[in-house]
């Protein structure tokens, strides 16, 4: 299966990873601030 | 400083540093992929190493930064040494991991192997593994002070790895590459222009850092102040554990 990618495909998973990461620590931390705040009301 | 801690709303600055963030991490990559010139042995393949370096180094940075928190938490017991040392903990994990899976993706096509147990990898691997005990006690312990305090030892442990990961591509037979940039400042054995490209995604990655960091502590803020209306002097805290006894 990995035997076969070129090196722009290589690149583009290694860079994709970090985007990825990124935008879900943020989405992680949205849920976090929903649970608090959704304590905050109980 | 602006505290959101009561209605945790985000200031501004906080939205600020996040679009910097994104700006700068746009422009690293940016000039990894397009601007800078492949390399003699790597070829194109060179552009990964933007990525996973910076990486790598930051968090190195989020583990001692979790550590000095926890050690303050250990001195003083504030609570909210705690949610930092927390913040920090979730940056540590997350560019650990990140560490560990964009090595194997540079590893596969430069040395035909995701991975081997070596030193220097099995001694990511086994910080990687630390880190995610730090959250799996911190699940474990319903007591906010004590988990606290157990959490502050486990990550204070992983910084004491640090150093041995560090030199382990110097001091051991191993796949890693040896370092380029050495910080006892004995040379830089990397291309001026490679090496400002490296720097840039180094800052872009602690700018991503500080803004992961900011916006965790002030939910983590938000939390305490939570748990500190739901109860008088005791609080528990959910699973992430950002929140510790109110005073």
């Amino acid at each position: 299966m990995f035997d076969n990618l070129t090196h722009w495909q290589w690149i583009a998973i290694a860079w994709g990873q970090l985007v990825v990461a990124y935008v879900a620590y943020l989405l992680y931390l949205r849920r976090v601030e929903r649970r608090a705040r959704e304590g905050e009301e109980s | 400083m602006i505290d959101s801690s009561r209605d945790g709303k985000r200031p501004l600055w906080l939205n600020l540093l996040g679009l910097a963030s994104l700006a700068l991490f746009g422009v690293g990559a940016y000039l990894a992929l397009f601007a800078s010139p492949p390399d003699v042995n790597q070829g194109d393949l060179i552009r990964i190493m933007y990525a996973h370096v910076p990486v790598a180094w930051i968090g190195f940075v989020a583990v001692g930064v979790s550590a000095v928190w926890g050690m303050l938490y250990l001195w003083r017991s504030r609570p909210i040494d705690d949610v930092r040392a927390v913040a920090n903990a979730d940056a540590a994990l997350l560019f650990s991991l990140l560490t560990v899976v964009g090595g194997m993706t540079y590893s596969k096509p430069t040395l035909n192997t995701f991975w081997t147990w070596d030193a220097k990898l099995t001694l990511t691997a086994l910080m990687v593994a630390l880190l995610v005990g730090y959250y799996i006690v911190r699940g474990l312990i319903e007591e906010p002070q004590r988990r606290a305090r157990v959490s502050a030892v486990i990550m204070i442990v992983v910084l004491a790895s640090l150093p041995f990961n560090y030199l382990a591509a110097e001091w051991f037979r191993t796949l890693h590459p040896a370092k380029s940039v050495n910080l006892d400042g004995s040379g830089v054995t990397m291309a001026p222009e490679m090496l400002r490209v490296l720097l840039i995604n180094v800052v872009a990655a602690g700018l991503v850092f500080v803004y992961f960091v900011s916006e965790r502590v002030r939910v983590g803020k938000l939390a305490l102040s939570s748990a500190r209306e739901r109860s008088g002097f005791e609080a528990a805290a959910p699973a992430t554990g950002e929140v510790v006894r109110v005073r």
